[in-house]
């Protein structure tokens, strides 16, 4: 995890949930696991696709049902700005598929993590998206 | 008389039968008679023949006119009964009478034996197409009776399959209420364990977080607790506060409404107490929010909205639940709230929540519901 942080300072993350406890509690535990990287957080889709719009985080978290803009609104807003934007969706419904569909057929999330949200499966995600990203930059 | 008429004749005297028949002939009564004399003759064609008329001597050597009178009353009082006798004293005559006989004809004075059986046959005809009118109108009413009968079972059978589906409803609302507090007590527990194992967890800590986690499975536990509410019957009628009722039921639906994007706004008069049943008239709210919900989605309707206003107007209190879904399409607004009639697929819409939601507010709570299309949606008014 240091090496990872420690090669990529410019990688920052921004999670998305309208729920103000488990927005907290999943900010808690992200600053704890990734100490070095900047995380910000929104309340919804649209405040979210502002705050991206100025701050061009590298990784986006973000819930599906959320008043005012939704996740899928925000991630394909956000991928028509930087299409190179990693997209960690956290979700109540298990069916994956119905939820690509529910975008665009071919709409690629980097993550579906359904909830309730195992920490060790959203902290491989990130890992696995800082990893990618550290690559390409290399 | 246009067909032939069947005659018992009690008389023990040939030569007189005869001449009453005679009598009959002569004056256009066209007739086939049989002649007896013992109580056994007498009952054997009562019975198997079918005599439309029974002409009898009061006194005979092996039976008399009142037993005879007696039997025919007893077994077959639609056919009219005359005496011809030859001798009666007044006193016999009004007897006879009272027991039933139709009149009485003295064998000296025998012309007045026509104009006797003419009457009596007419007051048998009348009396029959009485009966058949009336046996015509008890059927009748059986049959309503039956309808009726088959209308209640269908109607029980209905709310059944509601209840059911108001079950399935439930379980997708619970659902929906669930899943946010479940995955917020996931991540308690593990951020406990993560702080634990970094040596972070005081004991004051732990006291905070259980305490967290303790509210979340209180109000989950509500949650329950407030569909079970709901989803029983009321037994009696009794006086709620109608705001109070449709608050809860937007609280029970809540989240699986904000699941949607759907936006509900409530505006309520003050001290709005109703007599009724609670429970039955969220059902029918439910029902009315669940079929918004679908319109909702079926018509991908940009920004949702509900809006409900409770008022009070005249002596009754008012509901109306208005959606921005488009309306109710023309031609089909007079049918919706029949029975099984749904515009939903098959997997969806059972087609009775209207119905019953129908049933519950003008059967039971002698209310009024109706339908109009108003700004861009369907508005749905219960007056109680």
């Amino acid at each position: 995890m240091e090496s990872i942080t420690n090669a990529t300072p410019s990688i920052s993350i921004l999670l998305v949930e309208d729920e103000d406890l488990t927005r907290e509690l999943l900010a808690d535990m992200l600053g704890k696991k990734f100490p070095e990287v900047p995380l910000y957080t929104a309340i919804n889709g649209r405040t979210a696709l502002e705050l991206f719009k100025t701050l061009t985080p590298d990784i986006v978290i973000t819930d599906v049902n959320m008043p005012e803009m939704g996740g899928f609104q925000l991630a394909v807003n956000i991928r028509s700005i930087k299409p190179d934007t990693k997209l960690i969706v956290l979700t109540g419904c298990t069916g994956e598929a119905a939820m690509r569909d529910a975008v665009a057929k071919d709409f690629e999330f980097d993550h579906f993590i359904v909830k309730p949200v195992g920490l060790q499966e959203l902290f491989t995600a990130v890992e696995q998206c800082v990893g990618s990203l550290a690559l390409k930059q290399s | 008389m246009g067909k032939e008429i069947r005659i018992l004749v009690l008389e023990d005297t040939p030569t007189d039968a005869e001449l009453q028949l005679r009598e009959l002939k002569r004056n256009g009564i066209a007739h086939c008679a049989r002649r007896v004399e013992t109580e056994e003759d007498f009952l054997r064609e009562l019975e198997s023949w079918s005599p439309d008329l029974i002409l009898a001597d009061y006194a005979l050597p092996a039976f008399d006119g009142l037993s005879a009178l007696a039997l025919a009353r007893k077994r077959r009082p639609e056919i009219p009964f005359i005496f011809v006798t030859g001798t009666m004293g007044e006193e016999i005559a009004i007897e006879t009478l009272k027991n039933g006989a139709t009149d009485y004809v003295l064998k000296q004075r025998l012309s007045r034996l026509v104009p006797s059986v003419k009457r009596a046959l007419r007051e048998a005809e009348d009396q029959k197409k009485r009966r058949e009118a009336e046996d015509a109108l008890l059927e009748e009413t059986l049959e309503r009776l039956r309808t009726l009968e088959d209308l209640r079972e269908k109607e029980q059978l209905l709310i059944h399959q509601s209840r059911q589906a108001a079950v399935g409803e439930t379980i997708d609302y619970i659902a929906h209420q669930w899943r946010q507090p479940l995955n917020t007590l996931s991540l308690f527990m593990q951020l406990l364990q993560t702080t634990y194992h970094d040596g972070g967890c005081s004991g004051e800590y732990m006291d905070e977080t259980v305490e967290k986690i303790m509210q979340l499975i209180m109000h989950m536990s509500q949650t329950i607790e407030d569909f079970r509410n709901f989803s029983r019957p009321d037994q009696e009628a009794k006086p709620y506060n109608l705001q109070e009722t449709v608050t809860s039921i937007l609280t029970l639906v809540g989240d699986g409404f904000k699941a949607h994007n759907i936006k509900v706004e409530i505006n309520a008069e003050e001290d709005l107490v109703v007599t009724g049943y609670p429970n039955e008239y969220s059902q029918v709210l439910l029902n009315l929010l669940n079929n918004a919900r679908d319109a909702f989605a079926e018509r991908k309707v940009s920004s949702p909205r509900v809006e409900i206003n409770l008022f009070r107007e005249g002596e009754r209190v008012v509901a109306t639940i208005a959606d921005n879904a488009g309306g109710i399409p023309e031609g089909i607004s007079g049918k919706i709230f029949d029975p099984y009639f749904t515009t939903k697929d098959a997997a969806k819409g059972t087609g009775i929540g209207l119905y019953i939601s129908k049933a519950i507010i003008e059967k039971r709570m002698k209310g009024r519901i109706s339908v109009r299309n108003r700004g861009g949606g369907a508005e749905f008014r219960i007056e109680v």
